[in-house]
């Protein structure tokens, strides 16, 4: 095959990212997600002039829609949810255009031959992405639906929504039945943390400064202790929450995944498998979690923000005998040169005082302090990464109070993005659905990767002990802390 | 208005621009100082004052400091300051100090940080005023308005129609992007730019990228005013439709199609000029335009 000559014109111009033309084909299209998520990203996108020029949404679900109300509802999506307020209606328009909806059930091959007709009058549908925003058990009854769909001489990619199983046996299931029609670069599986900026900067962070990565080790580091507090309850989801738990909806992966990119090596570059490489390689050097390395708990009445809020168990639609963890803590080791010895501290719950996930690196103290009494309020030397909000970077370091006595305390010397960078940063979706229709898998979990996760968390799935108990508005219960104290640590208060 | 004084001095404005560095954010609203990546400093008489803050202003949604000068030559020697959100201060120049800015601007920009200039207008290429100011910083923006100007330092200093154009030059660009018509490109011997007078810059710098890159002589560009801007490469050619947000792309053997052509706001101006490293393409574009527009002189 002779080689294309190149176009001479394309040489050094400087091109914003945008994608080949492509359909959205959006299983769950009246969802929550679809609402709250996916409609205010593809408008900011629209905004941002990053869709292909030629770009169509079809959206399939169950209830009967004609598209203009689909198009209302994706609407209103973008009203309620968009960071940009108030939407500007041209650019909705013109985005509007070229939404259609299919209704059906996804266990109906009727389904995917309405979809096929549809998809067949779309130019823009010559490259697909297909979006499963559905609960996962029919990824199953989907995936096969499109394998039967008129093959097109473009892309087709899929992403995937999380949950991606319940332990490690389903996990590699649905990797097998996404494989039956989407070779694995093909695959998408969204943790959305990935899209957030700050996780993103972590890595510019660890590996664009030559200053953090020397003490980023077992030399100098003390622990790490990475928290993901959400004061909400469960927010009208607790059917899903019952079946899942903080283990399960926090812990197996966004967790995992800030570990991961605390923990990494640097990767050769920054292309997808040379990233996701390095993760893999942390995740199989984790331990799988012990009974006394896990800590469940489950809130029970209490008050946030001058509010009472009631206990778990007597939301709606919560067993009221549930043993559903509502948060959980958990202690792992890492065991590689890096980082033996250096335990991970990770913590997930809901019903904490305040919304913050943060991951901190604690270093070991200094070894000798010449002044005496001088040193009671200094506090060992932190890296905080804020991933939200009040994204940011904190180093804290002892420092002299001013005055004639020698006293020494902590200081906080801090990087806050909102009020360096004034523009509003990308929502974690607008990033995730721009790459994943650019074809750029890197901030995508692979599907090692997952199954790596699960294999950590899979003994601690299989704990049968009684959830512990802690009041809505703390931190979690007593053992949670026992955690640490036993190794002579004590969580932050972030 | 945070700070403002008549008749004051550099030191007085740099002790301001310490004392309110503090920017509230955030939930705690504990004041914080912002972290910074440039000094901006937009230089403009009176008379372009407005459109000079409106830079300043979007310039602010990046890590910077802006110094806002405006230039009033003439009159008694004097300096008023004002200070209007932390890290941007505006400073009037009377006297001939105005003629002399770099010893002005120089103890306020940000140690070992870059330093970028917009020169807000057509910049006196040959003054000392502007000459030393393209010495002490880093990058330069320009904005030469309908005169194409022999810029000393493109590779530095670039100007804001360039940068204003780019959604032009990837539409031309996307003419030879499908494989059939690759070898197309290196086959056009004559460029035609037509253009409304307002646009006979852009035109002209279209025309000088045009000719670098396909290896033409400038006189194969030929410039004529219309009443649609438009790129003529042979059988292939873009047009911008008379609503000014479209173009038509014309490719032989095909029907004609439609292509927006975004009006690029201030704001993503100055994003694109702050945020990324210079245009390489810019130094070359200008040379072979000043050659264009010679050639359309004989």
């Amino acid at each position: 095959v002779a080689e294309l000559p190149a176009n001479p014109l394309r040489a050094g111009l400087i091109t914003p990212r945008r994608p080949e033309p492509q359909a959205l084909v959006l299983f769950g299209a009246s969802g929550d997600l679809t609402q709250r998520k996916i409609a205010p990203a593809l408008y900011n996108l629209a905004v941002d002039r990053l869709l292909p020029d030629s770009f169509a949404v079809v959206g399939v679900a169950r209830r009967e829609l004609p598209d203009e109300r689909f198009r209302a509802a994706l609407y209103e999506g973008v009203v309620r949810h968009s960071r940009r307020q108030p939407p500007t209606a041209a650019i909705w328009a013109a985005l509007a255009e070229d939404m259609h909806y299919v209704a059906g059930d996804f266990r109906d091959p009727a389904t995917y031959r309405r979809l096929d007709e549809v998809l067949l009058r779309l130019p823009a549908a010559r490259n697909r992405l297909y979006y499963l925003a559905t609960p996962p058990e029919f990824f199953d009854d989907i995936v096969r639906g499109l394998g039967g769909l008129t093959p097109t001489p473009g892309f087709a990619r899929i992403v995937v929504e999380k949950p991606f199983g319940r332990d490690l046996a389903s996990a590699r299931r649905l990797n097998q039945v996404l494989h039956q029609a989407f070779p694995e670069g093909e695959v998408y599986r969204i943790d959305h943390y990935l899209g957030k900026e700050t996780v993103q900067n972590l890595l510019v962070f660890r590996f664009a400064n030559s200053i953090f990565e020397p003490v980023w080790n077992r030399h100098y580091v003390d622990h790490v202790q990475i928290t993901a507090a959400e004061s909400i309850g469960t927010e009208g989801r607790a059917a899903y929450y019952e079946t899942a738990g903080a283990l399960r909806d926090m812990l197996q992966n966004h967790l995992l995944q800030l570990l991961c990119l605390t923990a990494m090596e640097p990767p050769v570059d920054f292309s997808a498998d040379a990233v996701r490489d390095e993760k893999v390689k942390v995740l199989r050097a984790i331990p799988p979690l012990g009974p006394e390395d896990v800590v469940r708990g489950q809130y029970e009445a209490g008050w946030i923000g001058g509010e009472a809020v009631a206990g778990y168990r007597q939301e709606r639609g919560v067993a009221p005998d549930s043993q559903t963890e509502t948060m959980v803590a958990a202690r792992l080791r890492i065991e590689n040169w890096r980082w033996q010895g250096v335990p991970f501290y990770l913590r997930a719950g809901k019903r904490f005082p305040k919304r913050v996930t943060e991951i901190a690196v604690q270093f070991r103290p200094a070894p000798h302090l010449p002044w005496r009494g001088a040193t009671d309020e200094l506090r060992p030397n932190t890296v905080v990464v804020r991933v939200q909000p009040d994204e940011g970077i904190t180093l804290t370091f002892g420092a002299k109070v001013p005055g004639q006595e020698l006293r020494i305390r902590s200081v906080e010397m801090d990087f806050l993005y909102g009020a360096s960078f004034g523009h509003d940063a990308p929502e974690a979706y607008e990033r995730l659905l721009l790459d994943a229709m650019s074809g750029d898998p890197t901030l995508f979990t692979r599907h090692d990767e997952v199954e790596c996760a699960w294999r950590v968390v899979e003994p601690a799935l299989a704990a049968t002990g009684p959830v512990a108990p802690y009041p809505a508005g703390t931190w979690g219960p007593a053992a949670a802390d026992e955690l640490l104290r036993r190794d002579g640590r004590r969580w932050r208060r972030p | 208005m945070l700070w403002r004084e008549e008749d004051t001095s550099v030191e007085a404005v740099l002790a301001a621009l310490r004392r309110h560095a503090f920017v509230r954010s955030g939930d705690d609203a504990h004041p914080r100082p912002r972290a910074r990546a440039l000094t901006l400093i937009v230089v403009c008489d009176d008379e372009e004052r407005a459109d000079a803050e409106a830079v300043a202003r979007v310039a602010h949604r990046h890590p910077l400091r802006a110094v806002v000068v405006v230039r009033r030559p003439d009159g008694d020697p004097r300096l008023d300051a004002v200070m209007r959100r932390p890290d941007e201060v505006e400073l009037r120049v009377h006297g001939p100090a105005a003629d002399h800015l770099a010893s002005l601007v120089a103890p306020l920009l940000l140690p070992e940080l870059p330093a970028v200039f917009w020169w807000m207008g057509p910049p006196p290429v040959q003054a000392p005023a502007y000459g030393e100011l393209v010495a002490l910083c880093d990058r330069g923006v320009v904005d030469m308005g309908d005169r194409l100007l022999p810029l000393p330092h493109p590779e530095r200093v670039e100007d804001v129609a360039w940068r204003r154009s780019r959604p032009w030059r990837d539409i031309v660009a996307s003419l030879f992007d499908p494989p059939e018509h690759r070898g197309a490109a290196s086959a056009v011997r004559e460029v035609r730019v037509a253009h409304v007078p307002a646009w006979r810059l852009t035109a002209l710098l279209l025309g000088g990228w045009l000719a670098a890159r396909l290896r033409l002589p400038p006189a194969a560009v030929r410039l004529e005013p219309a009443a649609a801007n438009a790129v003529v490469l042979g059988a292939y050619a873009v047009r911008a439709t008379s609503d000014g947000h479209h173009a038509e792309v014309r490719r032989p053997g095909e029907p004609t199609q439609r292509a927006r052509l975004p009006q690029l706001a201030t704001a993503e101006v100055v994003a694109a000029l702050l945020a990324t490293p210079p245009d390489p393409l810019w130094p070359e574009a200008l040379a072979a335009a000043l050659a264009v527009a010679g050639a359309q002189r004989s």
